[in-house]
């Protein structure tokens, strides 16, 4: 299957600072996407996966063409894109969920002003009863169709905004943290309803989370990243069966659970995140891997791929720590 | 675990209700909570379900449309009700500390950590050079990394989870009976979390404090407490000990909660169950058993009557009619 999305040594970086900075050696741009390459099908579903700052939201909005200096190549249903361009056309095929669902809509409009916003944004008509349908489709009443956004709650603020990213039928669908603030409850359904539409429409989709139980039910596959690079991707199954970079293991295992049989051996991280602006020498995580070596503080680890799946290390762990 | 001890704190028949222009919202309704001392008790429940509210009860620190309509909260022989926030000020940060989600809630920011910590410590009839003393060996105890060249540091100058860190050393200062913790670790990405419940945990047991433990993530309080409680719609349905709750829960909304809970489905599924309808109106109650309109199980008794807290299994409170049935599973 030929990929929809292809995405090849992307780069995303911020001007910080300015002359100041610049006077004092400072450096005035911060890369906070550091060369990723991934593909992704039809119908599939991806999960990025990091902490704070690793740059998964900055990555995902650069491939929905908002925001920050972007390099390296983005294709698209076998083309070229070039973001300025094509912006305003890819928005129609490129939907994007935002995290906070409520600020995310503008609290002067009614839902539905808000579901026909994209229509009149794109010059199209809305047909008769798509607000409607719309709504249906992503499990509300049309009763809603009036309220303003702050008169919902927050998994139906997050529906309309599925709602609102179906509108002009894209192909890719990226949802930004999805069920962050949400009960367990309702945070079910939210998902389930992702996952539905993505069968019934044959859509693909890239969940941005941190939450690690979402992404073993979810994701198809997946990519973990820190310091603005995957460290490790691969089909989330496998992954979870036998994660090869240590800072992968060291998320897994931070993943506190009931069942004490299900824990798995855990890896306590020392330290802190590095800063963008002095990435470390060698492979970037050296700093906080317990299994540090000394090649590892010389030399960055190339990518090694190994079937389907790709890491970024010396010294891949082999499933010792499952 | 034997709860024969005299607990440090112990809500009975707690009722608060808040002044709203459509009318008196029953915000909580007959709640009963004990800590004993040294305890850790996690409190559990979703948005809406008043462990906010019971909180702000505790510490005395309730909005103005708050009133408590009944019951008292008994803490070292005192009721805290009674006492008021006035009475309240003696006790926060001396024998009652709070840690908030967000740590800025208690860091001035405008101060030095260092002049943070030797203030909190205004009770003690020590030099400054003492105070500060123990501000050092205490940032040391929660790992603040070069504490003696970062103690004269402004709060925005650590990283989010050493802040929450430097939130919970002041916190425990003061070596208080009861720290209460309002969603500590929520706001932190996984590795900080777990470093941070580890380290809760070792300074709990040097210091010998019960903890209240807010949060919404079960996989926590399953690692870090002792006792589980859980609320819905204002009321709490079910308490135990943690381990036999999570194995053998007796409230159907806790049977419920627990198997949609991703975590603890095991084989990876693409459909989640879910619980299915929403949180009753707290201005206009049902009648009857609170989780009845979404409770698969019920029946007329608990569409008309209000059930008593009663034990049940190794839970030593639940309030629900049938705590005997067989468990409850969600549809797929």
């Amino acid at each position: 299957m030929t990929a929809l999305l292809q995405v090849r040594g992307l780069t995303v970086a911020f001007r910080t600072g300015g002359l100041a900075a610049r006077l004092m050696g400072r450096p005035d741009r911060l890369e906070v996407v550091a060369g990723v390459d991934f593909d992704l099908a039809p119908g599939e579903t991806m999960a990025l996966v990091g902490e704070s700052g690793s740059g998964k939201t900055t990555l995902a909005r650069a491939v929905a063409g908002l925001g920050g200096e972007v390099g390296g190549e983005i294709g698209f249903a076998g083309k070229k894109l070039d973001l300025r361009r094509d912006g305003h056309r890819l928005r129609r095929e490129i939907a994007f969920i935002f995290q906070d669902a409520i600020s995310s809509l503008s609290p002067r409009f009614t839902v539905r002003s808000l579901i026909r916003e994209p229509f009149r944004i794109h010059g199209l008509p809305c047909p008769e009863g798509e607000v409607e349908r719309l709504l249906k489709l992503v499990g509300l009443s049309p009763e809603i169709a009036d309220r303003h956004p702050h008169q919902l709650s927050g998994g139906q603020a997050r529906r309309v905004g599925v709602a609102r990213a179906l509108t002009l039928k894209p192909r890719l669908v990226i949802a930004d943290e999805p069920t962050a603030g949400l009960d367990v409850s309702v945070q079910s359904e939210v998902l389930n309803l992702l996952n539905a539409l993505r069968e019934e429409l044959g859509l693909s989709l890239l969940i941005i989370t941190h939450n690690l139980n979402v992404v073993r039910h979810v994701a198809d596959r997946m990519a973990i990243m820190y310091l603005g690079r995957f460290v490790e991707t691969g089909a989330t199954a496998r992954i979870f069966a036998g994660p090869r970079h240590p800072y992968t293991v060291a998320l897994l295992s931070a993943n506190p659970i009931i069942d004490p049989e299900a824990r798995r051996a855990r890896i306590d991280l020392e330290g802190e995140v590095p800063s963008l602006a002095r990435r470390p020498q060698g492979c970037e995580f050296h700093g906080r891997c317990p299994f540090v070596q000394e090649d590892c503080r010389l030399r960055a680890p190339d990518l090694r791929v190994e079937a389907d799946r790709g890491f970024t290390c010396h010294h891949p762990l082999r499933g010792e720590w499952t | 675990m034997t709860r024969s001890r005299d607990p440090v704190l112990s809500v009975e028949g707690l009722s608060l209700s808040y002044d709203t222009p459509n009318g008196e919202l029953l915000a909580l309704r007959d709640v009963n909570l004990t800590i004993g001392p040294g305890e850790i008790v996690g409190l559990v429940g979703e948005s809406g379900s008043g462990k906010s509210s019971l909180m702000q009860a505790i510490l005395q620190l309730m909005p103005a449309a708050a009133r408590v309509t009944g019951g008292r909260i008994l803490f070292e022989g005192r009721d805290l009700v009674q006492l008021g926030p006035h009475g309240m000020s003696g006790l926060l940060g001396d024998r009652i500390s709070v840690v908030f989600q967000d740590p800025m809630t208690s860091l001035n920011p405008v101060l030095t950590i260092g002049r943070q910590m030797i203030d909190i410590q205004h009770r003690r009839p020590e030099s400054r050079a003492a105070k500060r003393r123990r501000a050092v060996e205490m940032l040391r105890r929660v790992r603040i990394p070069d504490v003696e060249s970062r103690i004269d540091r402004y709060p925005h100058e650590f990283s989010g989870g050493m802040r929450q860190r430097i939130a919970i050393a002041m916190a425990l200062m003061a070596e208080p009976a009861l720290l209460v913790a309002d969603e500590p670790t929520t706001a932190l990405d996984a590795t900080l979390e777990i470093a941070t419940i580890k380290l809760l945990r070792e300074l709990q047991q040097e210091i010998g404090c019960a903890i209240l433990f807010i949060t919404h993530h079960l996989g926590v309080v399953a690692e870090l407490c002792d006792r589980i409680d859980i609320m819905y719609a204002g009321e709490l349905v079910e308490s135990g000990p943690v381990m036999p709750v999570f194995r053998d829960p007796r409230h159907p909304y806790t049977q419920l909660l627990f198997a949609c809970d991703p975590a603890q489905i095991r084989e990876a599924t693409r459909h989640l169950p879910a619980i299915g309808g929403g949180l009753p109106d707290l201005i206009d109650l049902p009648q009857g058993c609170i989780f009845a309109p979404r409770c698969p199980r019920a029946d007329q008794t608990c569409r008309r009557l209000h059930p008593a807290d009663r034990p049940a299994g190794r839970s030593e409170l639940v309030r629900c009619h049938y705590p005997d049935a067989p468990r409850l599973e969600v549809a797929r």
